[in-house]
């Protein structure tokens, strides 16, 4: 014998035939003398044979020629190879612009000389550094430009 | 045409497929008609949605129709079908996700504008049981719903339910039990009213 908490574990997987007390397991035996679990298992049994018929009383609107007549009557889809290449190209070109951004930002080819009072500054660049004084129009202004060594 | 259930499909195609094969139309009009109400159900199944499961059906029958001669008979023509029908949907579901996606969030949109107003007569439906327990059943993971319905709606034993789905017949009592469990716990829990409607 097994007790109602335990009948009600088993309750939630039993095979419906079980559930039914048809069979002679321990469920079953159970459910033949308490009426409280056989009034859960009959509200299990009434919503599943519920769900049954919905599901399989589901019927399509049209019939097979009717349905295949429609399909052939929707539009293809056109080039559908392209609608598969054009993502891989858009990937393929933002992954080609991260790769040049990584090799960080292009280095003028030739540096305007300093001129003016840049000239008359002694500015000292960090290790692996370059530098470069440049005027501006401003005489009090003086920009200083540290950029990475170019590498051999 | 009279409703063909999927036990019997196996039975019922075998001798026409043969001749559908061999190029006889009349045949094979009979064979799609005979597939096309059980495939639209395992697209409900799949789908969740009637109309987009007439979406889904008539793609399998243009699929079945044009690879008919492919078929080998290697496996069980329901399970091939099966297949086919479940490749389907899968595609069919990728297809409206983003559509389903931007039409959620305008109804989420919308909703916040103005609260839908009370229908007495949507009421009385949602109310229906079956109504409630296909929806308790749309909430299983979709492995669980569909060993579920192989099992427990169609009722193919353990194996042929295994079969089908291409899984071990023990993954598939798992999942069969899981599915029974949470769907079992959620008709007691959240809705004891159901067996009084009946």
């Amino acid at each position: 014998m097994i007790t109602c908490a335990e009948a009600r574990e088993l309750l939630l997987q039993a095979d419906r035939s079980e559930l039914r007390g048809g069979s002679g397991s321990t469920l079953g035996l159970h459910l033949a003398t308490c009426d409280h679990c056989r009034a859960r298992a009959a509200r299990i049994l009434a919503a599943e044979q519920a769900l049954a018929d919905t599901l399989l009383g589901a019927r399509p609107r049209h019939t097979a020629p009717e349905a295949l007549r429609r399909a052939s009557a929707r539009p293809a889809r056109r080039f559908p190879a392209l609608r598969r290449a054009i993502p891989l190209a858009a990937a393929a070109l933002l992954a080609g612009l991260l790769i040049v951004r990584r090799a960080g930002p292009p280095l003028p080819r030739a540096l305007p000389a300093p001129a003016g009072d840049a000239r008359n500054l002694t500015v000292a660049a960090p290790p692996g550094r370059s530098l470069a004084l440049l005027n501006t129009a401003n005489p009090d202004v003086v920009v200083v430009w540290f950029f990475p060594k170019e590498q051999p | 045409m009279p409703l063909t259930q999927a036990k019997e499909l196996d039975d019922v195609v075998a001798p026409l497929l043969r001749r559908a094969q061999a190029g006889d139309a009349a045949a094979r009009d009979e064979l799609l008609g005979h597939c096309h109400a059980t495939v639209y159900r395992w697209a409900v199944m799949h789908t969740g949605d009637a109309d987009d499961a007439e979406d889904v059906a008539q793609e399998v029958l243009v699929r079945l129709d044009r690879s008919l001669g492919s078929y080998s008979g290697r496996a069980r023509f329901t399970t091939w079908l099966y297949q086919v029908t479940r490749n389907a949907s899968v595609g069919f579901g990728r297809r409206i996700a983003s559509r389903l996606r931007l039409a959620r969030g305008f109804a989420r949109e919308r909703s916040a504008i103005a609260p839908p107003a009370e229908d007495p007569v949507a009421r009385l439906q949602e109310s229906h049981i079956g109504r409630l327990v296909t929806g308790l059943f749309r909430r299983l993971p979709a492995k669980q719903r569909e060993v579920f319905y192989l099992a427990d709606i169609e009722g193919l034993g353990p194996q042929e339910t295994a079969e089908r789905l291409g899984m071990n017949p023990v993954t598939a009592r798992a999942h069969l039990f899981r599915a029974r469990r949470a769907l079992r716990t959620w008709i007691l829990e959240e809705h004891p009213e159901v067996a009084e409607e009946r």
